[in-house]
Parts: C-alpha cells; sequence; structure tokens
C-alpha cells in the first residue's frame, strides 16, 4: 500500500507517521502552504507569458528564452535550487536537408552501374552523413521476430556489409497470418529494421518496396524538398539532436536497381513469394556485388531550454528518486503571412501558460512548506512539446536523475478554462494510484474530479509513461480556442489554476514522501 | 497539447477522400445515356490505409468511407448531361492507436453540386450550389468527388480487347485549399457480363495518378503533393449508358508540407480500395 498521511496504523505506526509528519508535513501543513498557490500569482505569471511581447513562446525563439528567464527567476523566489549548478537544462534540435553529393554505385561482376538521385534511389531522413562501401546481403524483410520464430538475419553475416531488404512485412494483405497483415507493423517500422541491421554490424541499407504487394516500385524515401517542386524548403521538420554516428546510410531503391542486382522484377517476385509461402527467410549473401554509397546532409542545430528547479529531499537513500512536476511553457508562435491590423499572435493562454503558472505556483506552495520531503520534487517547465514532445523527450533521453528510480511524473498542461470546478485526470490503468493520491488530496480544491485514459492526451506524460515512470495528467479539456490566436489570457480563470497548483503541490508532496516505487 | 493528432486526422480524412476521388472509369459503346427525369442512386465504399512517417516513426490509420450517393438528372442531349450530384448519407470510420471513431457527416448531406458531363464522360463543368458548414471542411472536396467517377469512352466503336486511353483532371477543396488530379488511365474492353442483373461490358483499367495542392489551416500553410498507381474493373452497361459497379485499387505516397508556426514535411503513404454499386434508378420526383 502506498503510505500516505492519512494512513491509520498500530501504535508503531504512531511513531512512524510522527517522524514522517515531522519531515515532510501534516495535512494542515499542506493546506496552510497550498494557499501560496494564489490567482493573482497565477494571474500575473500567465499575463507575461501570454502577452503578445513573447510573440506566442514558439520553440525556438528569443520569446521563449524570455519565458525561460522569467520561469527560473520564480523558481529562485520560490526557494528551489538549481540543478546540477543550473536552472536550465539545454535541448538540442536540428534540422535536417539533403546534401549534394548523395551517390550509389553498384558493381556486379565487373561491372559498375551509377544510379541517379530521385528516379534510381532516395535517402531517407534518418541516413547518415556518410560514404560507405562493402559486399551485399539480401535480408528478407529484415525482420527478427522471436515469437514467431522467424529471423531474416539467421545463417547471414552481415557485419562490415550493406544489406538489402524489403520495407514491410510477409504477407502484409493476410490478416490471418502470423504477421496478422499490417497489424503489428509497428514492430516491423524502418526505424525498428535501420536498429536491428545496425545491431548486428550492418554500414549500411538499402530497402525496396516489394512487388508482389504493392502496386509501385518507385523509390520514395523521404519527400525531400530539394527533390520537389512544390514543397518549400522552410516546411523541413525540427527533431531532437541524434549523434550522426548512431546512424548509418538508409536509403530506398527503386525498379532499376532491383532490375539491376535481381535480373529482373520477376525474379524479385520470386524470391518474395518464396519467403511469403512458408514463412521461411530466403536470406544470402550476393555474390560478385559490392555498393558504394555515400548519403549526404546537411545539419542546423537550434537550441531551446528546459527549464528546472529542485526542492531537495531529507532521505539520503532518496536523493536521486525525485517526483518530477512538469509543463511545457511553449506554444506555437505567431501567423507569418497574417494579413494588416489582424491578430497574428498564438498566446497560447491556456496552452500552456496556464500549466506553466500552476507549475510556478506548486513551486511556491512547495518552498512554502518550510520542510522537506523524503524525495526531492523537481519542477520542470518543459520547451518544445508543440514540436513533438521535445523537451520532455529530450529529458527523459539525457534525464538529471535515473528514470527507474523517478517515482513519479505529475504533468499540467491546459488547466485553465473550461468549467471552474472540473477536472480531468488522466492516467494509464496501471498508474492508477497516483489517481488516488491526487484524489484524497482533492479535498483543499474541491474538484470534480473525472478519470480518463491517457490515450486521450498528447502530452509530456508520454515521454515519461513509455519509459514506464508512472505519469498522471492534469488537464481541463479542449475547447473552441484551441491553437487559435483567441487563446488569451483574460479568457482563464486564475482561481482555477491556482486551485490546480494547490492540488499538484498536494499530490506531489504526498507522493515525495513515499520510500516505495 | 501538440495538434499533430489533429493533423494527422485532417490528412487520413483527405487522403481517404483521394482514394475515392481517384477511382475512375469508362463505358462500352459507348456513350453515357443517364436520361432527364431520372435519379441515379449509388452505393460507396471506400477503404484506405494511411501511414504517415516522421524520422522513422509511423502512424497508421485506417479509414473506410461509406456512403450512397444520387444523381439526379435534370437535362440530357448529345451536347451533354447535366445532374446535381449530393449525398444522402456518409461515415467515416478512422481506427488509428489514438482513435476509433465513426463519424456521421452531417454538413455534407444534400449539398448539391452541378455536374455537367459529354457523353463520352468528360467533365464539362462542376459547380457547388449549397457551400458546405465549417465543420465539414475537411471532406469539402468528397461533396464533388461524383466529377471524378467518370470515366472516358473512345469515340469510335470499341470491339473486345480493344484498348484507348483518357486523361482525367479535377479540382477540388481539401485542407482549406485547391487539390488538383491528374490521372492518366488506359483502357481494355475485357468482355460482357452480367452485373446487378444488367447485361454489362467489362472495362478493365489502369494508370497513374499525380496530386498538387496547397492549402491554409490553423494558421498554417500546407503543401501536398504525390503520385500513385491505379487499376480497377467497371462494369457498364452500354444499352442504358450507365455504369452498373465500379471496382478499383489505389497505391499513393503523398507528402503534407507545413509551413508556419509548426514546419512539418510528412511522407503519407496510401494503399486503398473502393467500390461503387449502382443501388437503384427511380424517377425523380417532382
Amino acid at each position: 500500500m502506498t503510505p500516505t498521511f492519512r494512513f491509520r496504523a498500530g501504535s508503531a505506526g504512531i511513531l512512524v507517521l510522527a517522524v514522517l509528519q515531522f519531515s515532510c508535513g501534516s495535512d494542515s501543513q499542506l493546506m496552510r502552504a497550498s494557499r501560496s498557490a494564489s490567482a493573482a500569482g497565477a494571474a500575473a505569471h500567465v499575463a507575461y507569458l501570454a502577452s503578445d511581447a513573447l510573440l506566442g513562446r514558439n520553440t525556438p525563439s528569443p520569446g521563449l528564452d524570455s519565458a525561460a528567464a522569467y520561469i527560473a527567476r520564480q523558481f529562485r523566489q520560490a526557494g528551489l535550487q538549481p540543478v546540477n549548478g543550473s536552472w536550465m537544462q539545454e535541448v538540442r534540435m536540428q534540422v535536417i536537408a539533403l546534401g549534394d553529393s548523395n551517390a550509389l554505385a553498384l558493381t556486379v561482376n565487373g561491372t559498375t552501374a551509377d544510379f541517379t538521385l530521385k528516379d534510381d534511389f532516395v535517402p531517407f531522413d534518418m541516413t547518415a552523413n556518410r560514404r560507405v562501401a562493402g559486399d551485399l546481403v539480401f535480408a528478407g524483410y529484415g525482420i527478427t521476430a522471436a515469437d514467431k520464430k522467424y529471423d531474416d538475419y539467421e545463417g547471414i553475416d552481415v557485419r562490415g556489409k550493406i544489406v538489402l531488404i524489403f520495407r514491410h512485412e510477409p504477407r502484409e494483405n493476410d490478416t490471418t497470418s502470423q504477421f496478422k497483415g499490417r497489424k503489428d507493423a509497428d514492430r516491423w517500422s524502418l526505424a525498428a529494421k535501420v536498429k536491428r541491421a545496425k545491431e548486428l554490424g550492418a554500414i549500411g541499407l538499402i530497402v525496396m518496396n516489394e512487388p508482389l504487394s504493392h502496386m509501385s516500385l518507385a523509390p520514395r524515401g523521404f519527400p525531400w524538398p530539394s527533390l520537389s517542386r512544390i514543397i518549400p524548403k522552410d516546411a523541413l521538420p525540427m527533431t531532437l539532436m541524434t549523434d550522426d554516428a548512431e546512424k548509418i546510410p538508409v536509403i530506398h531503391a527503386g525498379e532499376r536497381v532491383i532490375t539491376s542486382l535481381f535480373g529482373s522484377v520477376d525474379s524479385l517476385k520470386k524470391i518474395q513469394q518464396r519467403i511469403d509461402a512458408d514463412l521461411h527467410p530466403a536470406s544470402f549473401a550476393f555474390r560478385g556485388v559490392t555498393v558504394v554509397l555515400r548519403t549526404s546532409t546537411v545539419v542546423t542545430i537550434h537550441r531551446a531550454q528546459n527549464v528546472v528547479g529542485m526542492l531537495p529531499g531529507t532521505d539520503s537513500t532518496l536523493q536521486d528518486a525525485p517526483v518530477i512536476v512538469g509543463a511545457h511553457y511553449d506554444h506555437v508562435g505567431y501567423k507569418k503571412n497574417a494579413a494588416a491590423g489582424a491578430d497574428s499572435i498564438f498566446n497560447g493562454a491556456d496552452d500552456n501558460a496556464s500549466g506553466t503558472s500552476a507549475l510556478i505556483e506548486a513551486a511556491k506552495a512547495a518552498g512554502a512548506m518550510g520542510t522537506r520531503p523524503l524525495r526531492p520534487i523537481l519542477f520542470i517547465a518543459f520547451a518544445g512539446e508543440e514540436k513533438g514532445l521535445f523537451g520532455s523527450e529530450w529529458y527523459a533521453r539525457h534525464p538529471l536523475f535515473p528514470l527507474p528510480r523517478t517515482r513519479a511524473m505529475l504533468n499540467l498542461d491546459m488547466v485553465g478554462m473550461n468549467a471552474p470546478d472540473s477536472l480531468l485526470l488522466i492516467a494509464e490503468e496501471r498508474h492508477r494510484s497516483l489517481e488516488e493520491t491526487a484524489r484524497a488530496q482533492n479535498g483543499g480544491s474541491g474538484f470534480t474530479l473525472v478519470t480518463s485514459t491517457l490515450d486521450a492526451g498528447g502530452s509530456d506524460h508520454m515521454s515519461f509513461t513509455k519509459r514506464n515512470v508512472p505519469a498522471l495528467f492534469f488537464h481541463s479539456g479542449l475547447h473552441p480556442y484551441y491553437h487559435k490566436v483567441v487563446d488569451e489570457a483574460s479568457l482563464l480563470n486564475p482561481d482555477k489554476i491556482a486551485r490546480v497548483a494547490g492540488l499538484v503541490f498536494r499530490t506531489a508532496w504526498t507522493l515525495a514522501g513515499t520510500t516505495d516505487r | 497539447m501538440n495538434h499533430r493528432t489533429m493533423l494527422f486526422l485532417v490528412c487520413a480524412l483527405c487522403c481517404a477522400a483521394l482514394t475515392s476521388q481517384t477511382m475512375a472509369g469508362g463505358p462500352y459503346t459507348l456513350r453515357l445515356g443517364l436520361q432527364q427525369g431520372k435519379t441515379y442512386l449509388y452505393a460507396d465504399v471506400v477503404h484506405a490505409d494511411v501511414t504517415q512517417e516522421m524520422m522513422g516513426q509511423e502512424m497508421k490509420s485506417a479509414t473506410v468511407s461509406t456512403s450512397l450517393s444520387r444523381f439526379v438528372v435534370e437535362k440530357a442531349g448529345a451536347d451533354g448531361i447535366s445532374a446535381i450530384t449530393s449525398l444522402d448519407s456518409m461515415t467515416v470510420s478512422v481506427k488509428n492507436a489514438r482513435m476509433d471513431t465513426t463519424m456521421v457527416m452531417p454538413d455534407l448531406l444534400g449539398k448539391r453540386s452541378r455536374l455537367v458531363l459529354s457523353p463520352l464522360g468528360r467533365v464539362l463543368s462542376k459547380a457547388v450550389i449549397d457551400t458546405i458548414g465549417k465543420a465539414g471542411s475537411p471532406m469539402r472536396g468528397a461533396s464533388a468527388r461524383d466529377a471524378m467517377r467518370v470515366h472516358i469512352f473512345p469515340e469510335a466503336p470499341v470491339a473486345v480487347g480493344g484498348t484507348w486511353s483518357g486523361v482525367i483532371a479535377d479540382t477540388n477543396e481539401a485542407m482549406g485549399g485547391k487539390m488538383v488530379t491528374a490521372s492518366t488511365l488506359t483502357y481494355t474492353l475485357a468482355g460482357e457480363e452480367q452485373k446487378g442483373g444488367r447485361a454489362c461490358v467489362k472495362i478493365a483499367y489502369t494508370g497513374t495518378i499525380v496530386v498538387e495542392g496547397k492549402g491554409s489551416m490553423m494558421g498554417a500553410e500546407i503543401f501536398t503533393e504525390g503520385k500513385g498507381t491505379v487499376s480497377g474493373v467497371l462494369y457498364f452497361d452500354p444499352a442504358a449508358g450507365v455504369t452498373v459497379a465500379d471496382e478499383s485499387k489505389m497505391e499513393t505516397d503523398m507528402t503534407a508540407a507545413i509551413t508556419g508556426a509548426q514546419n512539418m514535411t510528412m511522407p503519407i503513404s496510401t494503399v486503398g480500395s473502393s467500390a461503387r454499386t449502382l443501388r437503384a434508378v427511380v424517377d425523380t420526383a417532382p
């Protein structure tokens, strides 16, 4: 059972309770400290964070940097401490464009053929900026699935070689096969196939469509703007920074490459037919074939900051086992082609100046306790949520405390609108105990708490739940102003934000008073 | 809360609409013979499996659209057939990792477009009569998709084994802008067959699709481009000059690119099928 301060125990338990209360605070202390989370404070934070001056807090942008500095000041004033000497955790992002020296050459029995970018092959966006050369191995679908007793890599050695594979899965149009048609296709995603090939020592990967199950054999790869007539260059997505050393060249090859290697498309169809017939791999090393493959990328690096502040814990055995309270402070910026005089700034008052304000007010309440819990409480304002959970994903990849030791993550996202007394609690079924903890602390806030499932919300808690960190998401629901320029401070309910902050503070404090996970 | 899920849903719906738009067919001795004063009711089922990729992460969505279309012929003659098209019903089911939803599209129902076709199947004109409300905006193009359900017939009589080709181009509203679709199809008169109680010619077709579009949604500029392949079989009643059934498969590789507050370039692959069946021919109510 998860101990809380409502725990009723025998006399030995009372002694334990007294000790816990000394170090962690009683219910009345929690309520008193909760009152430090004020509507006036919340209103002031929202007024600044959602102001036009910050131009919608896009990631990255000067407006976002200003917001980060503001939040760090608030954390300091609340009595939090920096982590490893800093209030900031740098989040590195990248935009990858296609470079100008991409090449594919096959030498078959001494005769070399060069292939053309776009018509014959196209690099994927996960490709490395590198030239590789080596022998070629055909590895079927590139799948290792122990549960299906299927391994395209069984009996072949791909170390130091370039691997040629099909793009999808065996019998993809047959839902009755052990691969269930396309139903489990996520398991055989290209990223998974690249990872597997790399684990086995492959230095490059060439992917082709299956001629039996796909009408088109044209190389697709990534739709690079430089290869397109109408896609603008600034449409290239920003992604989290990854180390080029972790990548290998990966391309999608078309019909001319297939014909060069197999003699004809029909020959490849026969191989596919053989594999699909009894789901028995037909991998082999090409004889007399060598490949020279170069994929070239140009990377532009961007930076933003997660803002971090910590209230240290008292238990020396739990110093690396915090409770995290988080909220993203970024939004989506402003319209670049707005009509003159029209409102062009996405202020993001509810999304998510409201959650950030609640985060700050919860930190103030924690600071007002005048004591400390057993575990540290780590407050994080995440950047880049709107880009695809970048800040929380970066934290999860580069945690300041080990994730397996992290007690829980409480996420605040859009908590300032809709019915004043209604709040959604969103958690995975396996993490329902967090919801129980929050419900037990709801007396001081008086919300009607509505249980929902994690599927309902794409927000920063997901970076934690997918790594098995228990998470609870506080959310007051979508509304017509969502991601519109009219999501402004005047529409928010500061009293509700303050009450959410109080509830989250008490929940975090209670969890930080536990020794189990 | 990020809105990628919402954009994905919009893209999935548009790909589903495209799947139906790019399935087209053609006649036998070979003229459209739709009659003034008659109403033709067609049932359509469109499946689209959509895969959207981003840095190796794939989002998959299976969409099934079921609809009943009404084709009211207001005028027919040697210079063309003018008909009012509308939807009597439409439901769209979307399944993906985050949702399993069936949506009824009330805002699309009964919204009329006027379509004028030549006897050879070419679209002479197309005009929206009833504007579709904002709630139905992602599927706006669907209301006019009958324009792409036509097939091109040859001028000269064609025997079994004979072939001809046609280019069908169309512009529809999608993603807050225009999407231009061009299908280049090769037809083969494959034989004769009973279908739906009618003596039909069976016409096999294959071809390519090219799509380009530009729009604006949620403060972002959206660009689309792509190409694909289509193959199908058209059952055409040459005596009545009416399509009885049209079954096709298609595969497209599209790109949806977004600029503005968010920048994205999303490859979207769609594998789909479409089946259109003539349900009834009735006298148009006065």
